[in-house]
């Protein structure tokens, strides 16, 4: 059972990764290694607005990506709206940490 | 248990497989809609058990087991699943499993005797 989709696009010039689906033990080794090819060839901007759950396998995924986008000086922004997302994101306090936006428009304005 | 009342009892058993992550979450959202629990709830007990059933695939490997009990009072509800142990919810590496759970359930537990996770479960009732 396939329960994480990845999709890349381009918007403004910057390319998306949009997920879609539920990230755990099982799926957040794909979401690693796609955001490892991205970070590693010019940057992404990481949707998580279609993720319907995410645990701290997840966020350390993404934190991990984080701290290596900053190694590379490079922006990471993150679109993510209420819901499990954000939720995790509150309990653990990480929020803070991360270039969070409510919009694609916001994200992708992010230099 | 509380004074002549029967507990109702659900169990599964999963191969400690990370596939097998999500069938444990949806098993105990299953479980708790049907027992009537709203959506936030169950939006909590997923993240819990998903940390939970995480931390026993990585202590287990593929030869363990997930093992997964809910049991219902007229008191409420108590997820217990196991083989878990207080070092298995530790961080690795920055966040800890057990903290998370915590965060979400105050009164979560590992009960050492049991060898499992304990979540006691408290939320409003019909009657």
């Amino acid at each position: 059972m396939d329960i994480l989709t990845l999709d890349v696009a381009e918007r403004s010039g910057r390319r998306v990764l949009m997920a879609n689906g539920e990230i755990d033990l099982a799926t957040a080794p794909m979401l690693e290694e796609r955001l490892e090819e991205l970070l590693s060839d010019g940057g992404v901007v990481l949707d998580l607005t279609a993720v319907s759950f995410i645990d701290s396998t997840g966020l350390r995924v993404i934190l991990n990506a984080h701290q290596n986008a900053e190694d590379q000086a490079q922006s990471f922004p993150i679109v993510a709206v209420d819901g499990p997302v954000m939720r995790l994101f509150d309990i653990t306090g990480v929020g803070n940490r991360l270039a969070l936006f409510s919009s694609m428009d916001d994200a992708l304005a992010d230099e | 248990m509380s004074e002549g009342s029967a507990a109702d009892s659900f169990r599964l058993s999963l191969p400690a497989d990370p596939k097998q992550v999500g069938a444990a979450r949806l098993f105990v959202a299953t479980t708790f809609r049907m027992l009537g629990a709203d959506e936030d709830l169950v939006a909590d007990l997923k993240l819990a058990v998903s940390e939970a059933a995480s931390a026993i695939v990585r202590a287990q490997g593929l030869a363990g087991r997930i093992l997964i009990e809910i049991s219902s009072v007229a008191s409420g509800e108590t997820v217990t699943i196991g083989p878990l142990t207080a070092d298995d919810m530790a961080a690795d590496d920055g966040i800890a499993p057990g903290d998370v759970v915590v965060a979400v359930f105050r009164d979560a537990r590992i009960d050492e005797h049991k060898h499992a996770l304990v979540i006691p479960v408290n939320r409003p009732r019909d009657s």
